[in-house]
């Protein structure tokens, strides 16, 4: 193989490696789904803080949560008549805060968010515990003192490490018909608070989390506690009432790395209850939407205007149409009437759809060609010629469009839809054809080119296409990497097996 | 479907994506071909090389030049007017005799002085050249056909396609106009193709829209007997071509007139397919036997008509 073959050959292999790499790159850690129709659940979650202000100021806090392993924060609405509000990010997270110089009775505020399921955008690494993050010592008399003692003792004695130990622990707190001294800790205390004593008292690195059960159509749902242990660098996640393992799926936990969820000073009886609804959403919307509110996506063409949108959209979808014409002419090898003329057809029909408009197409052309064989006959120069069947081509236009509005049709804006000059050349072209060549060669280029349009219509208004055209740019170096190959394709094309019949005895 | 394919590589066929990307962008340099593609400048090359052709009685610029045909066609009897750029055959204007103001077509059909004029202005504003760009028209001398080939052309001059590569002759064939043709002698107009031995000059099979045919449609004439005098000098005459142009691979298209022999009629930098049908010869198998290196370099036009004689005739 020559060294320019190979340059060519490395070209084409990067331009679709490069491409492809786009498209995954796309797909695997931004979500932007292969497929249009593709759906993705967004939850829609309320949070609603009710409490009574005791006359004076109010300032209620609330731990937020965060975009996390398998959902992806969409957008949140802090929601409060009267109140002051502000997001806060403290040092490991963030909470809303509510303020109110003076309030009094009970009040409602509203928290709202989106979060979207089965997301691809996975959460960073959890930081390592801060060091002064001691939980809370509980207040627990010597004898019950002496009781834990004893447990964590055996506990250890059995477990070689943080996670056995942890287990070993859970198994004794949830035993069904526990020792008397366990039942009473388990009634003094929640078995959150308990888990963490004991894990605090075998020197084990543990924090509580708080996580909500998603659950379709819930309301009045509260957060659960749950315990996670630090071993290996890494939070390992127990739920302390089952001793089961690993965060459920439909857990989202909320308020990572808080040490308390709601305080509300100024105010009592503070209630915190979650409403929980969940809705099937066009993936690629909601992924755009939240690329959008990332700033992830500054290449994104949904960026710019609609009408400059719409303009790119038509012009990703060329490289289609010319990849058909590539195909058509070097691999079938079918004669068409200009080059790219079926391409420009193709655009249009998009606009009228295919049926419509191949009629209105035939329709104008034909009459076209009837006229031009007129001005053939007075012998006039080209450029004259062409500017006088540009004019027809208007005046058909209109003629046509009148008719069509005249017999109650529907699309009569069809006939404006095809370009001018585009419509004069092919009429022009067929008539020089049908001069030199026969009505033969006329019948063969036109079903060629109305074939071929017929055929680009067809792929760009292929939804997958579309979807794929207008959200990965990585789909045109891979179009553009197959017509750079096509190009140096020396076999024979299809219709020349069919031409060179004869001279291989084949009769 | 795959074994057709097979047996056509097996034959040896040129498909037109090979012909395009291996031949003749790589062997035909694109600022060469204005030399071929107007037939004006193809003369006065020839001219400059020795190469035969029709002489040039004159040549026609400008409208208001038009006006001075008259004398311009005073004292000729027969002569032909053709556009320097046109394509097909279109715009060849044959006057084989006259009387006075009165010129005969070729066809029997009697013209004006006034009509030749307007045709003539017709060439100039570009009415038969490619795209319509304004053109030059030419006058020359009439093509008496060798009597030879009498029986097997109708109305138009018979000429013979050589595919030249590399300055060797590989593939030849005799093109004869017919009714469907209008007397053109193009091919996919529907003028016979008839294929020839690169060794005698004889018929090896004929084609009409690229289907086998045995007798003229017009004539009846027999097609195989076809056999071409001066052969070796018709061969010589298209190798020569290659050193007046410098194209690697070349149509060079001659006639054989009765009193000069063997004439150079045009160029072609693009030159059809059809020629292996009618010949019943792939291509590949010469071109490659040339391209790798395989015939001797530095042959002059003689040695190299010789070689295809008796070398490449048998590929």
């Amino acid at each position: 193989m020559s060294s320019s073959r190979l340059v060519f050959l490395l070209i084409v292999l990067s331009l679709f490696i490069g491409g492809m790499a786009q498209i995954l790159h796309r797909h695997f850690t931004l979500g932007v789904p292969l497929i249009p129709s593709e759906q993705r659940q967004v939850w829609f979650i309320d949070a609603n803080i009710d409490f009574d202000a005791i006359k004076g100021s109010v300032v209620a806090s609330l731990a937020l949560p965060e975009t996390q392993t398998g959902y992806t924060l969409l957008r949140e609405d802090l929601i409060s008549p009267g109140f002051g509000v502000s997001v806060i990010s403290t040092q490991n997270h963030r909470r809303a805060e509510w303020t109110i110089a003076e309030a009094r009775g009970p009040q409602k505020l509203y928290y709202k968010i989106q979060v979207a399921a089965d997301n691809h955008i996975v959460s960073p690494p959890a930081p390592p515990p801060p060091q002064d993050a001691a939980n809370p010592p509980l207040f627990i008399d010597d004898a019950l003192q002496q009781a834990i003692d004893q447990i964590v003792l055996e506990a250890t004695k059995k477990s070689a490490g943080p996670l056995s130990f942890t287990r070993q622990i859970i198994k004794f707190l949830t035993r069904d018909s526990p020792e008397q001294n366990v039942e009473l800790l388990r009634a003094s205390f929640d078995s959150g608070d308990l888990l963490i004593t004991f894990l605090t008292q075998g020197n084990i690195i543990s924090r509580r989390v708080y996580g909500l059960e998603l659950e379709d159509g819930r309301r009045r749902q509260r957060l659960k506690d749950y315990v996670e242990v630090y071993a290996d660098e890494k939070w390992y996640f127990f739920d302390p009432r089952t001793g089961e393992e690993g965060k459920p799926e439909n857990l989202l936990l909320w308020g990572q790395g808080a040490t308390s969820i709601l305080d509300v000073t100024g105010g009592r009886n503070s209630k915190l209850t979650f409403s929980i609804l969940r809705q099937e959403q066009n993936a690629l919307r909601s992924v755009l939407t939240q690329l959008d509110d990332l700033g992830q996506d500054r290449f994104s063409i949904y960026r710019l205007p609609l009408e400059d949108q719409a303009l790119l959209k038509g012009m990703f979808l060329i490289p289609i149409g010319a990849i058909v014409i590539v195909f058509l002419r070097v691999i079938v090898g079918i004669r068409t009437s200009g080059t790219f003329m079926p391409v420009l057809l193709a655009v249009a029909f998009i606009q009228t759809e295919l049926a419509p408009g191949l009629i209105s197409f035939v329709l104008i052309v034909g009459t076209g060609l009837f006229v031009r064989s007129y001005l053939s006959r007075i012998n006039l120069l080209l450029v004259p010629r062409i500017s006088a069947t540009i004019i027809v081509v208007i005046g058909l236009t209109i003629l046509f469009t009148l008719l069509s509005q005249q017999m109650g049709f529907e699309n009569i804006q069809n006939f404006a839809f095809f370009p001018l000059i585009i419509m004069s050349w092919t009429i022009e072209r067929m008539s020089i054809l049908w001069e030199e060549e026969g009505p033969k060669e006329v019948l063969i280029q036109s079903l060629g080119s109305l074939a071929a349009a017929s055929l680009a219509y067809t792929l760009m208004a292929t939804p997958i296409v579309r979807h794929l055209s207008f959200n990965f740019l990585g789909f045109q170096p891979i179009l553009l990497s197959f017509i750079l190959l096509m190009g140096q394709y020396t076999g024979y094309r299809l219709t020349e097996l069919r031409r060179f019949r004869f001279l291989t005895g084949d009769k | 479907m795959f074994s057709a394919y097979s047996q056509l590589r097996e034959k040896g066929v040129l498909g037109l994506n090979q012909r395009n990307v291996h031949f003749i962008s790589r062997y035909n340099e694109r600022r060469l071909f204005p030399l071929v593609d107007d037939k004006l400048k193809t003369k006065l090359m020839a001219g400059e090389a020795h190469v035969n052709a029709p002489h040039l009685i004159g040549t026609i610029q400008y409208q208001h030049e038009t006006r001075d045909l008259e004398n311009l066609l005073k004292g000729l009897r027969e002569f032909v007017i053709k556009p320097a750029k046109g394509s097909s055959g279109k715009g060849i204007l044959v006057i084989v005799d006259r009387s006075e103001d009165e010129f005969v077509k070729s066809s029997g059909a009697k013209v004006s002085l006034q009509e030749i004029r307007r045709h003539v202005s017709n060439i100039l504003g570009g009415l038969f050249s490619l795209a319509g760009k304004p053109d030059i028209a030419i006058l020359e001398d009439l093509i008496h056909s060798d009597p030879a080939f009498f029986s097997f052309s109708y109305e138009g001059v018979p000429d013979i396609r050589f595919i030249v590569f590399q300055g060797f002759p590989v593939l030849a064939m005799m093109r004869l106009a017919t009714h469907r043709s209008d007397g053109k002698a193009n091919l996919h107009q529907g003028a016979i193709g008839v294929g020839l031995d690169l060794a005698t000059g004889a018929a090896i099979g004929a084609v009409q829209f690229d289907r086998p045919i045995e007798f003229h449609p017009d004539t009846g004439a027999s097609l195989k007997d076809l056999r071409i005098p001066a052969w070796k000098d018709m061969l010589e005459l298209a190798a020569k071509c290659y050193d007046m142009t410098k194209l690697g691979y070349l149509g060079s298209d001659i006639v054989l007139d009765a009193k000069r022999g063997p004439l150079l009629l045009e160029l072609n930098a693009r030159p059809g397919l059809a020629i292996q049908i009618a010949s019943q010869t792939g291509l590949l198998h010469r071109l490659t036997h040339i391209e790798e290196g395989k015939a001797p370099k530095g042959f002059t036009a003689q040695q190299r008509a010789e070689y295809a004689l008796k070398r490449l005739s048998s590929l």
